[in-house]
């Protein structure tokens, strides 16, 4: 008699070696209808089905951009190299822009891997905290002393990336399923990096295209400069930036979660 | 704010009972506008343990409305791995916080050697199987500091191992963990369909005392098996057995599944009002009954 560890390793093997459903089948009875490796082979199919199915939800656009059969192959290495190891699928996943910026696709669609890096900010931002409330006035009421150290704490559910193609432009031609496609032209490149920042007030999502000022201006923060820090970085790299004007602009944007003197 | 005090007496607290429904995104705005007339909710757990965001904001208002219960898969009661608990410290935060009439799980294992599979995958009917989940299952009760529902699950394979029937393995499990049933009639018929045993049998064996729910969903015909697929109407055997159920268990509050290729919320309606007068005609006849109660059942039914 098989005990149970043995029996539950034999099938997690059958799920991802397709080699291992015969042994597997060695476990179960066959019927009428089925041999003993097919009855196995119902619940393989199934298990990976259902984590492709979760790409899907968590990466729809470039499902669409891939088309359903190509989509559905990349999908299937991934599964295979990447087992879920939470009880949540929402997890799952989350390393796929990392695995397909090193499949050959990558050569094709270079684009690709950071429209991935958007679909997963997306997806973070939408089931991430809710927005911490900040009173403004705390601000207001900081010393000229304390405003030179003080280090602002964004919003912990605010994500930002950059790409040196024009992801938006990609995600927002591709996103509505009611509509066809759009078409653009990538063969060439913006100027400049285009930065993102995907953030969420209350239920709703934004996407924001930043000015590369801005988005030097959070990533300092971000990184845990004191204002004064995050001041003189930005007027070494762009001398005619308005600190004031982009500060109140996160302000506004309720980016602020709190102050730190220490 | 920490989540008992947000539970405060804004929830509401009617008694489980009668047909509900699962709670499932494509309503949440149908639900939240027109309040329709249906007695409790439940909540597929697993998709709320997040940090914020729609599924939170959702669930607290219609928490605000109606009774829930909570079932979920994660809790991979059969797995040989450890129990996880920050999985179910998740849980137990989310059931100080909303405050579920019920929670259940299954009579299954999710995943194995840390790799989860989201599959609720069968257990050989083994005494090691029984004293493993039963153990697993009181560790989980302990923790939450409640009595949870197992549900029998439909499978699709058999292991050679197994020395008894399901039945006296789902028996034996619920009397030594001292846990609840929550009987999934569907999945007999399926099950009993996909193994060629009588599901009457298997209903004849149920411990009436420990059965908290019932559940009926739609299976797919696959041509070599059914699927229990939780995507079609409840098929006609199955609302047999679900009066045959009845009958034998008496009056349980049952759910409406209905996961894949979700109907608008009428149809759930009409399954449910059919549901719902299929038991009220049974129990509104005395002579059928508890036909099959000891007095010691009822009692502890109360």
């Amino acid at each position: 008699m098989n005990n149970l560890q043995t029996i539950q390793q034999q099938i997690l093997s059958a799920v991802y070696d397709e080699t291992a459903l015969a042994t597997a089948g060695e476990l179960v009875h066959a019927t009428e209808t089925l041999d003993a490796p097919s009855h196995i082979a119902i619940y393989r199919d199934s298990i990976r089905l259902g984590l492709a199915h979760a790409l899907r939800e968590i990466y729809p656009v470039c499902a669409r951009l891939l088309g359903d059969a190509y989509f559905t192959q990349v999908c299937e290495q991934y599964i295979q190299e990447h087992p879920s190891h939470s009880p949540d699928l929402n997890r799952y996943g989350l390393a796929f822009p990392e695995f397909a910026s090193k499949l050959s696709l990558a050569n094709d669609l270079p684009w690709l891997p950071d429209v991935l890096r958007l679909e997963r900010s997306w997806h973070k931002v939408f089931s991430g905290n809710d927005t911490t409330k900040f009173d403004l006035e705390c601000l207001a009421e900081l010393t000229e002393e304390q405003s030179l150290y003080a280090c602002i704490v964004l919003q912990e559910n605010m994500q930002l990336i950059d790409s040196v193609w024009p992801i938006d432009n990609i995600w927002h031609a591709n996103r509505d399923f009611s509509k066809e496609p759009e078409t653009l032209d990538l063969s060439e490149l913006p100027d400049e990096k285009v930065c993102l920042m995907i953030w969420r007030d209350g239920l709703d999502m934004h996407l924001d295209l930043l000015t590369t000022e801005m988005g030097c201006l959070l990533q300092s923060l971000r990184d845990g400069d004191s204002l004064q820090t995050a001041y003189e970085l930005l007027d070494q790299q762009y001398p005619t930036a308005e600190f004031s004007d982009l500060f109140g602009q996160i302000a506004a944007n309720k980016w602020i979660a709190a102050v730190l003197l220490d | 704010m920490s989540p008992t005090q947000q539970s405060s007496t804004k929830w509401c607290r009617n008694p489980l009972s009668g047909v509900g429904l699962g709670l499932r995104t494509p309503h949440y705005e149908f639900v939240e506008q027109h309040q329709p007339d249906i007695p409790w909710f439940e909540v597929l757990i697993d998709n709320y343990l997040v940090d914020g965001g729609e599924p939170i904001q959702h669930l607290t208002r219609v928490r605000e409305n109606y009774p829930i219960t909570f079932h979920g898969v994660g809790m991979s009661l059969g797995s040989t791995d450890p129990l996880n608990m920050d999985y179910l410290k998740s849980l137990r935060d989310m059931i100080e916080r909303f405050e579920p009439a019920q929670v259940s799980d299954h009579l299954a294992w999710v995943s194995t050697q840390q790799t989860y599979m989201h599959e609720l995958l069968p257990l050989p009917f083994t005494e090691e199987a029984i004293k493993h989940v039963s153990n697993r299952i009181q560790q989980v009760q302990d923790f939450l500091g409640q009595r949870i529902l197992v549900e029998n699950v439909s499978s699709y394979m058999q292991f050679r191992d197994s020395d008894c029937s399901e039945w006296d393995f789902l028996n034996e499990i619920v009397q030594r963990a001292d846990c609840n049933l929550l009987l999934d009639i569907n999945n007999i018929y399926v099950s009993a369909e996909n193994h060629q045993f009588n599901a009457q049998d298997y209903l004849d064996a149920i411990p009436v005392s420990r059965v908290r729910e019932m559940h009926l969903a739609g299976y797919e015909d696959r041509g070599t098996y059914l699927l229990d697929s939780h995507s079609r109407p409840v098929h006609q055997p199955v609302w047999e057995l679900y009066k045959q159920a009845l009958q034998r268990v008496g009056p349980a509050p049952t759910l409406i599944e209905w996961d894949q290729n979700i109907p608008d919320f009428n149809v759930l309606l009409e399954e449910a009002g059919h549901a719902d007068a299929i038991a009220r005609d049974i129990l509104d006849k005395p002579d059928e009954q508890f036909t099959n109660h000891t007095a010691a059942d009822i009692v502890s039914r109360i």
